[in-house]
């Protein structure tokens, strides 16, 4: 398989993963889909970096899925939207929003970051998702994973800006750090009844 | 040795000791302010790069130590910040131990102001940021919630702090290209609008303030205020000592006047909030949001450079905080909560509280012959000086704000003896520690030039003072 298809490959599969976590309200599909996400995004950074060094992101992601998994004793455990039909359509809506405006704005942007126009669409894209995960559910632990889809969006951008092996460490501890605070709350902190 | 392994590394590595004692509250709180002090009396002894001789034998330490190719550097210049933050440290241990023995808040308070010493020492200077969201994540198992309280301020306090990481970094980035190539007057622009940003989610510049208030009000007293006195402290700090490393983007002038609007807009937007709270630890998060604005104040007028003046600006903030924190602790010790009705007759309930809490409220609201009224009247000074009226008067409106707030604190807590319940037990410890409190709240507020001379002669053997 040359780069190119590769890179579209990986690309459909953030785009598929990303909106699926958006649109589930099933937490086993969800913690799937977060690990694909990861998956995409090992495949899109080993295109900057060597696999070894790329390979961390996925590790520690991974790991991170591996633990909010574990920490949910239930399935669907206060965990669904509970916004019937018309709440799927709006987070559908949305995500295209979203979509539209890196899109538009993704150009822009390439004009002084020099990581070309596809890598700065793809991290740009997580990112968004990641930030209307945070913003349409009160959900910790939507929270969570939306804040580890915005570090990873960025990861995507930095790893054509810089290899360093300090950085790489530091976003992989971080990323875990995220994954085992979201596993602590959902085992001590009694979510309250929200309307999302 | 190296100053970055013994005073980021050692307590990092006690901290997680701490942490594992946690059977065991009292004794990992006395361990953990032992560790806070030695390392606090370590940086105020020992000189960076000079040679030492211990029974014959030659002890020099270091200032730079290389970690994955980066270079942790502390040199004398950064002492004043580890004995500053690990007094911080060893404060608020003290008043947990009094007063809510927490199993494993000295590990993590100990590891939290050993990274944030660690994000002053990194070099390149950018990666502070990572430093500093370690130090979050490791505050965030502290923010156990009031018991009568419901809401997710600690996610809004992760999400903000997080989302300054990709920020600071790309600015980072940025800043690198610009000191290649200083007349790219466009990725100038954009590196100035990233550090913005970056450093607004972190220093919850207005409008990123929502977290403050949410976790004031919902978080137990004692590690609320231990968070947001070490925390805003330390990435001052940081912020003070990137605006030195990074100088050429104050040569534009854009960033003096950023800063400015930026401190007025949080003292006004705290400040008018403030005199519609009903809640004392929403008043207190408004209070802090309220400093950090004057913080900015200094940062614009004093150019950034000078972190003399913020340390003794933190100075009078952080004594207020101390005692405010320390009543706090005592009301919450009773299980009184903080909202205004339950406040209601509390100068007869619990004078030394009640007027712990008042005299604590004045200084930070400037008041006269209180600690904050000497560096309040310098900065509307400088201001005056400088010819900013519209400034001026901008910041009467915050104070007056933040003034009305604190009289109708005062009318709940005056309220009649009949309408106040039982008086609430004061233990000895109590009452000195407020009455200390609120004496030195006054000496420094009577005699503000003795005190911030001691100080400023004290700092200055940390080479603070420029020439």
């Amino acid at each position: 398989m040359n780069g190119l298809n590769w890179t579209n490959l990986a690309f459909l599969l953030l785009i598929g993963a990303s909106l699926a976590m958006l649109l589930t309200e099933n937490w086993r599909l969800f913690i799937a889909c977060l690990a694909l996400q990861y998956l995409a995004v090992f495949a899109l950074i080993s295109l900057q970096w060597s696999i070894g060094l790329a390979a961390v992101k996925l590790v520690v992601g991974w790991m991170s899925c591996a633990i909010l998994g574990a920490s949910q004793p239930r399935n669907e455990l206060l965990f669904s939207y509970r916004a019937g039909t018309a709440g799927l359509l709006f987070r559908f809506l949305s995500a295209l929003v979203v979509w539209l405006l890196v899109f538009s704005f993704a150009p822009g942007a390439a004009d002084w970051l020099p990581v070309g126009n596809e890598v700065l669409f793809q991290g740009l894209l997580l990112a968004g998702m990641g930030l209307l995960q945070i913003a349409l559910s009160t959900r910790r632990i939507r929270s969570v994973v939306g804040l580890l889809s915005i570090i990873s969006g960025f990861e995507i951008i930095y790893a054509a800006l810089s290899d360093s092996v300090l950085v790489t460490g530091l976003l992989g501890s971080l990323t875990l750090g995220i994954a085992l605070i979201g596993a602590w709350w959902m085992h001590f902190l009694p979510e309250e009844e929200m309307s999302a | 040795m190296t100053s970055a392994f013994l005073w980021v590394f050692v307590p990092l590595g006690l901290g997680l000791v701490l942490v594992s004692l946690h059977r065991f509250a009292r004794i990992s709180m006395t361990i953990g302010i032992a560790v806070c002090l030695l390392l606090a009396l370590s940086a105020m002894a020992i000189e960076v790069d000079r040679t030492y001789f211990w029974g014959g034998i030659p002890v020099k330490l270091t200032s730079e130590m290389v970690l994955l190719g980066r270079t942790l550097a502390l040199e004398n210049t950064d002492r004043a910040a580890v004995l500053f933050l690990n007094l911080i440290c060893a404060f608020w241990l003290l008043i947990g131990l009094l007063f809510d023995p927490i199993p494993s808040f000295a590990g993590y308070g100990v590891s939290m102001a050993a990274l944030l010493i660690g994000a002053v020492a990194v070099q390149p200077f950018l990666f502070a940021a990572l430093f500093v969201i370690m130090a979050v994540l490791i505050s965030l198992p502290l923010l156990i919630r009031l018991p009568d309280r419901q809401g997710r301020a600690e996610v809004y306090y992760l999400i903000f702090m997080t989302l300054s990481l990709p920020f600071l970094l790309l600015a980072g980035w940025a800043a690198d290209g610009v000191e290649a190539n200083p007349l790219d007057a466009q990725m100038f622009s954009y590196t100035l609008v990233l550090f913005a940003i970056g450093f607004s989610l972190l220093l919850a510049a207005f409008p990123f303030v929502v977290w403050v208030p949410k976790i004031a009000s919902q978080v137990r007293p004692v590690r609320v205020f231990f968070l947001l006195s070490l925390m805003p402290s330390a990435f001052f700090l940081i912020f003070q000592h990137f605006l030195r490393n990074y100088a050429w983007l104050g040569s534009s002038g854009m960033l003096s006047n950023a800063l400015s609007f930026s401190g007025l807009v949080l003292i006004v937007f705290s400040g008018v909030w403030s005199a519609f709270q009903d809640d004392l630890g929403r008043l207190f998060g408004f209070a802090v949001l309220f400093e950090n604005g004057f913080a900015f104040l200094a940062l614009s007028v004093s150019g950034g450079v000078h972190s003399i003046g913020l340390i003794l600006l933190f100075f009078g903030r952080l004594i207020g905080f101390a005692v405010w924190g320390a009543a706090a602790a005592v009301l919450s010790h009773h299980g009184t909560s903080f909202h205004f009705d339950a406040l209601k007759g509390l100068l007869h309930r619990s004078p030394a509280a009640a007027i712990g809490i008042l005299s604590a409220y004045f200084s930070v609201g400037g008041l006269p012959l209180l600690a904050g009224f000497s560096t309040r009247m310098f900065l509307v000074e400088t201001l005056a000086v400088n010819g900013s009226l519209n400034s001026g008067l901008w910041l009467l409106v915050g104070q007056i704000g933040f003034l009305v707030g604190g009289l109708r604190l005062f009318s709940a807590f005056l309220k009649k003896k009949e309408m106040a319940g039982e008086p609430l037990p004061t233990a000895w410890f109590e009452l000195l520690l407020l009455g200390l409190g609120v004496i030195v709240l006054l000496i420094v507020g009577i005699f503000p030039s003795q005190f911030f001379g001691l100080l400023t002669n004290f700092l200055a053997q940390f080479q603070y003072l420029p020439g």
